[in-house]
């Protein structure tokens, strides 16, 4: 009778039921596929020439309906068209990737399910430490010479190394987004927020998914001398000096939070909607073009705007890997470099498809690249670019975001 | 054993007992050998768990009040009714509406209507009752579970009317017009005949109910509070938690909660064989 709990539980046995089946078809062919660190040797011809018929599995969060569209009417008609590659977007993400992988790799699966998998931070990391990634490949792929590499934010993935096992793909930045009808001047730094939270008593909130737990990780950055401050991996003791300013912060603030912070809604879509109905007036986007799109979606009001505090805002790259036993990591990496393309980062950028931010040093297209890109970035309802870079704060250990997460989470339940 | 009684107790075994029997091993397995398993310190820690007795305590608030609400307007339709043929055509026809209704659309309809800014609370607002919508009563994301519990009552006092009006209709009224013949009035009639009758053909339904209710993910999800959380939102959070030493705490959470979706089942057998 208690099959609820149970069903929950047993995803994972599926999980291991696709190994077992993906170990079949392994010992089925000859010999294992191709690696990425091998192909990554071979001129680049060879491996289009390679990647030419192949299947590319991608496994990849389906949440979203636009970025779900791009992939499937955009990406994947002209990679076939392109390169006579066949996209295949699957759904997996987070831990879930971990967990497969890992059941493949004891299961000794030397060709596995999935060739291209969407990453950053702690997936990114646990995927190394357990050597489930391949590489290096990324840095040979030719539209690698296009990415910002000077960044901050998109040659680290919270503080970790690339290494050429990972190749960028778009980049966010935590924005609040506030109605400028109703509040036609927003506070401007985490000072003045607290200023008017206690001066509109049940107006502010914040979710209790990533995008809240990043604003909390930007906060406690804020009042603890800057991101800086946490840089160089974990360390116990500042995280827990910084967890007590911040604590002490959110507990003299908690009286004059929406139902005096004793609840706190889901997710963004939950956030959105209050502040859409006008219960509450701020919402916050990990990305910093939502203010838009989702204006456009008919989702949030059309006075919405993006703003972010002079404190900084967090900012990170999600990035693209190939897994160890991928049967078609030749395809994966041709794909990889087509999604680096300008056409296809132009695309991704554009509010009306999904408005992810572009890893492309734009001082490093042609000019008439670069005029298209501004035309899209330059709209009045964002946050002007220049002051994006300016506020962006890079994104700490995973460890840090981890704990933070935790002992909020216990501090509510 | 005769052929008769072998073949349906194998096929019982093969698809009732031994999927249950797959998953509680599991849980186990999970609990205390698997890759995430906890120490044997984890046990008396989640015990422990304030969190923990709050989500139970939530999860079990909500499976009761919910499954005697919609338990209680179930009968009270149903003894209302006294046999009429025609209104309880009526009434069938309307209870089935609901049962094909997913879950989660029932969940959204109770958002729509009963959150701060839902219907309710514009008409509220719109008859002049109220200037803000933070006026109106929170019956979603509220410590109580309102919310939630009423989209408990809509999804299930149907399923629990359905089957008590089949029981009515298949008993039919001997044993009343016995009573009544033998001079119990109408109040006696009900309580010393109807209604036992009708909750002992209901229990294993009840029953139904009172464990799905508990084991169900999407209604608190959607309508539920943050503090405390149900249980099943508990232990997805902590088995889809970064830290992988939480992962082990949601399998002994699981079986904590099949705990007491079992003694729920067994407390249903033993009344069965009190009335036996």
């Amino acid at each position: 009778m208690p099959t609820a709990f149970v069903v929950v539980m047993m995803r994972r046995v599926s999980v291991a039921a696709l190994a077992l089946l993906a170990l079949m078809s392994g010992c089925a062919r000859s010999a294992p596929p191709a690696s990425a660190a091998a192909l990554a040797r071979l001129p680049w011809d060879s491996v289009l020439a390679r990647a030419k018929g192949q299947t590319v599995v991608w496994r990849i969060w389906r949440g979203d309906p636009s970025i779900n569209e791009f992939i499937d009417t955009w990406v994947a008609p002209r990679v076939r068209e392109q390169f006579g590659i066949t996209l295949q977007a699957v759904s997996g993400q987070g831990n879930e990737l971990v967990d497969q992988l890992t059941v493949e790799q004891q299961a000794h699966a030397t060709t596995g399910t999935a060739s291209l998998l969407w990453i950053n931070g702690e997936t990114f990391g646990a995927l190394r430490t357990r050597q489930l990634l391949a590489g290096p490949w990324s840095n040979v792929l030719p539209a690698a010479a296009l990415v910002d590499s000077m960044s901050p934010i998109i040659s680290r993935d919270f503080e970790q190394d690339p290494a050429g096992y990972e190749s960028p793909w778009g980049t966010v930045q935590l924005a609040m987004i506030y109605d400028s009808a109703r509040t036609p001047q927003p506070p401007r730094s985490l000072a003045e927020l607290a200023t008017w939270i206690r001066a509109h008593p049940g107006r502010f909130t914040y979710d209790q998914s990533f995008a809240g737990i990043t604003f909390l990780k930007g906060a406690m950055y804020a009042l603890n001398g800057g991101a800086a401050t946490y840089a160089g991996g974990f360390d116990s003791t500042k995280y827990l000096a910084g967890r007590t300013r911040l604590f002490a912060w959110l507990d003299s603030l908690k009286p004059f939070l929406w139902r005096q912070g004793t609840q706190y809604p889901p997710d963004v879509a939950a956030l959105h909607r209050l502040f859409a109905n006008r219960e509450i007036d701020f919402s916050v986007s990990n990305n910093q073009n939502e203010a838009v799109t989702k204006a456009m979606q008919g989702i949030l009001p059309t006075s919405s705007r993006a703003m972010v505090l002079r404190d900084g805002t967090i900012a990170n790259a999600h990035f693209l890997g190939i897994p160890f036993n991928a049967p078609s990591a030749a395809g994966a990496m041709v794909v990889a470099n087509f999604l680096l393309s300008p056409e296809a980062q132009l695309e991704k950028q554009r509010p009306t498809v999904w408005a992810d931010g572009t890893v492309l040093g734009l001082d490093r297209l042609p000019l008439a690249w670069r005029a298209r890109f501004d035309s899209v970035v330059n709209d009045p309802r964002l946050v002007p670019a220049d002051s994006l870079r300016r506020y962006a704060r890079p994104e700490v250990s995973p460890r840090y975001h981890e704990r933070l997460q935790a002992d909020w989470r216990k501090s509510i339940r | 054993m005769p052929r008769r009684t072998a073949l349906p107790l194998l096929i019982a075994v093969l698809l009732l007992g031994a999927p249950i029997a797959a998953g509680i091993g599991y849980l186990i397995v999970g609990a205390f050998a698997g890759a995430d398993a906890g120490s044997a310190g984890s046990l008396a820690r989640i015990l422990g768990d304030p969190g923990v007795h709050r989500s139970a305590a939530l999860s079990l608030w909500i499976a009761s009040a919910g499954t005697l609400i919609a338990l209680c307007v179930a009968l009270a339709i149903t003894l209302l009714l006294d046999g009429n043929a025609r209104v309880d055509r009526i009434v069938r026809t309307l209870a089935v509406l609901p049962l094909p209704v997913p879950t989660v659309a029932a969940t959204v309809a109770v958002l729509l209507l009963l959150s701060q800014s839902g219907w309710l609370s514009r008409v509220a607002s719109t008859l002049h009752f109220m200037s803000m919508p933070s006026e109106f009563p929170a019956l979603v994301y509220d410590p109580l579970a309102i919310g939630v519990i009423l989209a408990v009552v809509w999804k299930e006092m149907p399923f629990l009317l359905l089957v008590a009006l089949s029981l009515q209709s298949l008993r039919g009224t001997v044993l009343a017009d016995t009573a009544r013949t033998l001079g119990a009035t109408p109040w006696q009639v009900v309580r010393r005949v109807t209604l036992p009758l009708l909750l002992r053909g209901m229990a294993p339904s009840i029953i139904a109910v009172f464990v799905f209710v508990l084991g169900s993910l999407e209604l608190p999800l959607v309508l539920g509070p943050s503090s405390p959380l149900a249980l099943p939102l508990l232990i997805q959070e902590r088995r889809q938690a970064l830290d992988a030493v939480l992962h082990g705490d949601a399998y002994l959470i699981a079986l904590l909660a099949t705990a007491l979706a079992l003694v729920a089942a067994l407390a249903h057998e033993w009344v069965r064989d009190d009335a036996a």
